[in-house]
């Protein structure tokens, strides 16, 4: 009689040690997912923090531009308001990327501008804070991708029910700035 | 008289492998200070910088290890080493009598500006992959071609992704002809199986479109310190 109970305890054993084992690669994933939402937001902070410089500076050489800046300005604080899901900051994103892009596209058109070091310092870090952002934002994919993998995989879609593991959306930004010509400047040598 | 004749047999195959060792060894030591002399670099036999002391993880391997015939120099623009190394692993087969296996490559090493953590590249095998499904997981990119080619180890998954964008792991994926790549601090080391000397230039040019390809938020984000 003692032999079943023992096979049966293994058994039991076993598979809790199983569930554990899933459970705590789930929260690991999740974790892994939050902390990589929080760079992003890093990243995003520090283009925010370089767009007002910009905007008063091509308003220097080209004030009559006013519906831009004032684009710029409102894409800016709506992007930064309120905490969102990564599906809902994303357009946002793109869209002030983009006029951001426009912002740079007019300062094409004043040469003096163009050439100044105030605006070509503004337009190395504003690319270098995209590329930042992408950096992040392939990171927070590649976690997500591995965290929904899990969700969506039998058996632990099983336990994702139970404890609430939801699927993430991934976030989607193009690099506007740097597809609208990045600074001339080799910094590899 | 039989035992004699056969140790005398072998006595001369030993002696002729050694020549012809020997002959080879000095041939590719002549090639590679003639390819120096060629290019500009400056050629020594030996290890005198201890590049096998740099905090590379090829460098760890094996028992014991060697450093040699070291070309030293700039290629289009950048400080650049190629040299040969190998390592060995000791095995013993339990009655006393050891055996050792030997590893050879050729390498080449560049200097960037830059503060690299480490990071190794390397390709996929039987064994890493059941270790990928037990959980020893590499830095996984969003490119599944990549992925199932290489096998990248980075504690620093940020530099990891700064380094290999789309660009540079489609590259990687079209001139997979190394056996490792490790970049650690203001170094990148390329390591391939050994060459002849006479291609020991393909390893400057494939360094140089590598140089090329080095996204620029690398510079920006890990800067020399």
């Amino acid at each position: 009689m003692e032999g079943p109970i023992l096979v049966a305890a293994a058994i039991a054993v076993f598979l809790v040690a199983v569930l554990l084992l899933v459970y705590n690669r789930f929260v690991r994933l999740r974790n892994l997912v939050d902390e990589s939402w929080h760079d992003i937001g890093a990243e995003l902070q520090r283009r925010y923090d370089l767009i007002p410089n910009l905007v008063s500076t091509v308003k220097g050489y080209a004030a009559h531009e006013r519906e831009v800046f004032n684009s710029v300005t409102s894409l800016r604080l709506d992007a930064m308001a309120s905490p969102r899901p990564p599906d809902a900051q994303a357009p946002r994103e793109v869209a002030l990327g983009r006029g951001v892009a426009q912002l740079l596209a007019i300062a094409e058109r004043y040469p003096e501008l163009k050439a100044g070091e105030q605006f070509l310092s503004l337009q190395r870090a504003l690319v270098d804070a995209e590329d930042r952002i992408q950096v992040a934002r392939r990171i927070y994919n590649a976690n997500v991708r591995s965290y929904d993998t899990l969700v969506q995989s039998f058996p632990a879609l099983i336990m994702a029910r139970s404890f609430d593991f939801e699927l993430r959306p991934y976030f989607e930004v193009e690099a506007a700035v740097r597809d609208a010509g990045p600074p001339a400047v080799d910094l590899s040598r | 008289m039989e035992v004699v004749g056969l140790f005398l047999v072998f006595g001369v195959v030993a002696a002729l492998v050694a020549y012809f060792g020997y002959q080879a060894r000095q041939r590719r030591i002549r090639s590679v200070a003639a390819l120096a002399q060629r290019t500009g670099f400056t050629f020594t036999r030996d290890d005198v910088d201890r590049i096998v002391d740099m905090p590379f993880k090829l460098f760890g391997e094996g028992d014991g290890r060697k450093v040699e015939l070291v070309m030293s120099g700039t290629h289009n623009g950048l400080p650049m080493r190629m040299f040969d190394y190998w390592y060995y692993d000791e095995s013993s087969d339990g009655r006393g009598s050891r055996s050792r296996s030997y590893h050879r490559f050729t390498c080449a090493l560049v200097t960037l500006p830059v503060a690299c953590p480490p990071l190794r590249l390397t390709h996929e095998d039987l064994l890493t992959r059941i270790g990928s499904h037990l959980g020893l997981h590499d830095v996984e990119f969003e490119y599944e071609d990549f992925n199932r080619r290489f096998r990248v180890k980075c504690n620093e998954q940020k530099f990891a992704f700064a380094m290999f964008d789309g660009q540079m792991m489609q590259w990687l994926l079209d001139a997979d002809t190394f056996d490792t790549v490790e970049a650690v601090g203001a170094w990148v080391l390329l390591a391939t199986d050994k060459l002849e000397p006479a291609r020991w230039l393909d390893l400057g040019a494939w360094l140089d479109q590598f140089h090329a390809r080095v996204p620029a938020v690398v510079y920006t984000t890990y800067p020399p310190t």
